[in-house]
């Protein structure tokens, strides 16, 4: 399909609208339903929904499309009718917000949208009844407003060049241009066959305006597209005058703000890994230099440590663009608090700290079903229902409170409410009864969290329909830890409890083979393997002191890693064969067993009692274990050096820095 | 706090095969259980292997082996120690941990010179405490000198 290399920008694009329209509906919440919604606030909320209707159209996503549609027009009636702006409208808006946002993520899975028919009709209810409650003069007043204005879609085309750029004409000006221009709904660079960079650029503009013709000597095309419905959205007046909007400044500062694909900033990663090893290689090579005296050696090893502090400089640099604040995840809470607190007519107050803070963008994917996990147990499980809490002597809203801070490498998010606390003599007798605990036994908060964290544990109020949903407490950990984070608990009887999540603030990740080796797990990096095969332990030929199989018309060297790690007792008769190196020269690893495939969180091993060739990391696979991440290029390094000095009789070297993994 | 404790160090006191040491309250981030060890391949003899405290993974150095004492299997009242010192967090399993102590710095007097283990190296000196001898270690020496066996040229500490 022609639109599917937009669907990355579409899903990015998405994103930022929907976090507006929650930010919108949160706000709309807040307020008293007597005051009338403030004319910057619904504008935004309607130039969101229009856009995703746009995009969605655009890409082929009728059921986005069609959801956006309905809900701008629902709206627009409402707007008409100029009718209260009541609970049951913004609960209408929250729930299609919530489908609109199952839509797009079905599209981004690749899995059927969600049923719509029910919501739309509900929807149409609802617009039905604005329309008969609408007052005679409201209807009057919204026949005699101007004529809502009439949108046509250009296509624009911009070729930045440097001549242009000498007076001051770039993209990020030409975008400008358009914005003001009308709504612009896509904007894409791409790449033409000679090989010049183009910017395409899909502006509505309103009918009423006129395009620039001397843009045409700056670089920039464009041609009508086709004729769109107008939004009927024009903020009454009174409105604008008597509260005018709040100077905010924009979600998202698109003038210096860059999207980029985080597979392009792994791949940096990869690169400055291989820089890395490409260092200690060096340095390795002047070690045995003889000699090692005079001005050039000096200025030729400080250069060698110059560059390692630069490399981490880099490293460094490189991490922070996968940086992104935290904020966007903790409003997902507060629309999940308010639509479950809805349900179990719980009051709560939202209190949010530190949205600022920021952390890696994979870090917050993979914390999202956690967080809203402990969110929701804060809910259903923690804060009491109000009557409970005014016998208790506590105010009738319960708080829930997220917080976000940042401390050296590494961030503290914690989930705490004011609620009832974990009744601890409870969860000691529901351990006992499965057998986690012994009878009598004490529960401290850590053991506490391990029993609430054991597969299978679950008290009878865990099955009520606000956890049945989510994920497990075990599930909570495991996430953490395979983060390399942690999570401990602090609850008081009466008083409420507190999640404390610890994370690192970037991650390297990467794919890998999991591995079995007299009886330890380790992991090797997918990029680093050209192939995987089966030894059956009748093909391999003994050559001089080492092995070959046939491989590809040729034969492949085989390395034992049992031998080269020293690990002695009786391998399996067959095994498996990691082929790694170059084309020109591939060795095989030989390994006991294959485990699988899995992404892994690498730890970069720093101590020098543990910076050892061959050795590239280590990582936590969940269950508290650790298991150590393999560098294949150093193990082939290491195991020629050993051939080398076995046929000169030279003493036994290592590749130093080898174990080091950017 | 009482007079005597003015001029006083807290420290943590630890048996080894029998013999107790302390080390500085204030290299010591934490206690631990000893949980599972990840042994790696070619290290020095006395590194046990790597574990995971808190999301961090660090070396941990079996210090009956760094002091040249015979092994022995973990008991559930092994501890881990993790000391903070130069930069580098390290763990240290020792026989088990379990006080706290002030040892007045004047209690605190340079090892006979005939005392020569392997472990007099890390020695910063012995105290008398009430009725048992406390051997007192210097961290930093504990951890530079831990040094030693690594193989030669990792000097390059990388990114």
């Amino acid at each position: 399909m022609a639109f599917d290399q937009f669907l990355p920008e579409y899903f990015a694009e998405c994103e930022q609208h929907l976090a507006s329209i929650r930010r919108v509906l949160l706000d709309l919440d807040e307020r008293s339903p007597a005051r009338a919604p403030d004319a910057a606030r619904m504008q935004e909320l309607f130039r969101a929904l229009h856009t995703l209707k746009g995009l969605s159209g655009m890409v082929g996503l009728v059921s986005a499309e069609r959801l956006a549609h309905a809900l701008e027009d629902a709206l627009r009636g409402w707007t008409a009718s100029r009718g209260p702006f009541d609970p049951e409208w913004i609960h209408a808006l929250f729930t299609g917000t919530g489908l609109l946002e199952a839509c797009i993520a079905a599209k981004r899975e690749s899995s059927d949208p969600p049923p719509l028919d029910g919501f739309l009709a509900s929807l149409q209810a609802l617009y039905a009844r604005s329309e008969d409650e609408s007052y005679g003069d409201a209807r009057e007043a919204a026949a005699t407003a101007a004529p809502p204005d009439r949108f046509i879609r250009y296509r624009f085309e911009f070729r930045p060049s440097t001549d242009l750029a000498a007076r001051g004409i770039g993209v990020e000006s030409v975008r400008a241009r358009l914005m003001e221009l009308g709504d612009l709904r896509l904007a894409v660079p791409r790449v033409d066959q000679g090989g010049a960079i183009a910017f395409e650029f899909v502006v509505d503009v309103p009918e009423s305006s006129t395009l620039d013709e001397a843009w045409r000597g700056e670089g920039m095309s464009w041609s009508r597209d086709e004729e769109i419905a107008a939004p009927a959205w024009s903020p009454a007046e009174s409105d604008a005058k008597t509260a005018p909007a709040p100077a905010e400044a924009p979600y998202l500062a698109i003038g210096n703000v860059l999207r980029v694909d985080v597979a392009r900033v792994d791949e940096l990663m990869r690169m400055i890994g291989e820089l890395v090893v490409t260092r200690a290689r060096l340095a390795e090579a002047l070690r045995r230099v003889p000699g090692q005296k005079g001005a050039a050696w000096e200025s030729l090893t400080d250069s060698v440590a110059l560059i390692e502090r630069q490399l981490r400089v880099l490293r460094e640099g490189v991490m922070r663009i996968r940086l992104v604040q935290v904020g966007e995840l903790f409003e997902r809470m507060r629309f999940a608090v308010r639509e479950l607190a809805r349900e179990t007519g719980k009051r709560v107050r939202f209190e949010v700290e530190g949205q600022e803070t920021e952390i890696d963008k994979m870090v917050i994917e993979r914390m999202l079903e956690p967080l809203l996990h402990l969110v929701r147990n804060a809910v259903s499980h923690g804060i009491e229902t109000p009557e409970e809490r005014l016998a208790r002597g506590k105010p009738a809203d319960g708080r829930l409170a997220l917080s976000a801070a940042a401390s050296g490498d590494r961030i503290t998010i914690r989930v705490s409410d004011d609620g009832s606390g974990i009744d601890r003599g409870r969860i000691a007798a529901r351990a006992v009864e499965l057998g986690l605990l012994a009878p009598g036994g004490e529960l401290d908060s850590a053991a506490l969290l391990d029993v609430l964290c054991s597969p299978g544990f679950s008290t009878r109020e865990e099955a009520d329909l606000a956890s049945g949903r989510g994920v497990g407490m075990g599930v909570v950990r495991s996430t953490v830890r395979e983060l390399s984070g942690e999570l401990s608990l602090n609850s008081e009887p009466g008083r409420g409890t507190t999640f404390v999540v610890e994370l690192p603030l970037t991650l390297m990740i990467v794919d890998a083979l999991l591995v079995e080796l007299a009886g330890q797990v380790m992991a090797v990096p997918q990029p680093s393997l050209r192939e995987v095969f089966q030894l059956d332990g009748t093909d391999t030929t003994p050559v001089g002191t080492h092995e070959v199989v046939a491989y590809r018309g040729g034969v492949l060297p085989l390395l034992r890693l049992r031998r080269i790690f020293g690990l002695g007792g009786q391998p399996p008769r067959a095994g498996a064969v990691l082929v790694v190196g170059s084309a020109a020269q591939p060795v095989g690893l030989v390994v006991d067993r294959l485990l699988g495939l899995r992404e892994i969180v690498v730890h970069p091993l720093t101590d020098p009692l543990v910076l050892l060739p061959g050795i590239g990391g280590a990582t936590e696979l969940g269950d508290g274990r650790i298991s150590l991440v393999l560098d294949a290029a150093a193990l082939v390094q290491v195991a020629r050096q050993a051939a080398d000095d076995e046929a000169t009789g030279a003493p036994r070297t290592t590749v130093s820095g080898s174990g080091v993994r950017a | 706090m009482t007079e005597i404790a003015r001029d006083a160090d807290a420290f943590v006191l630890f048996t080894l095969a029998e013999s107790t040491y302390a080390l500085p309250t204030d290299v010591i981030q934490q206690l631990d259980m000893v949980g599972s060890v990840t042994p790696v391949p070619n290290a020095a003899p006395h590194l046990a292997g790597i574990v995971s405290v808190r999301g961090q993974v660090l070396p941990a150095i079996d210090l009956r082996a760094r002091f040249g004492f015979p092994g022995a299997d973990p008991t559930v009242r092994s501890r881990l120690l993790v000391v903070r010192v130069g930069g580098r967090t390290v763990g240290f399993i020792v026989d088990s941990a379990r006080e706290f102590a002030r040892i007045p710095r004047e209690a605190v007097h340079a090892p006979p010179e005939a005392l020569t283990g392997s472990a007099s190296r890390f020695l910063r000196g012995v105290a008398q405490l009430g009725d048992r001898i406390v051997l007192v270690l210097d961290a930093a020496r504990l951890l530079s000198e831990s040094d030693d066996s690594i193989p030669a040229g990792s000097d390059a500490a990388g990114a």
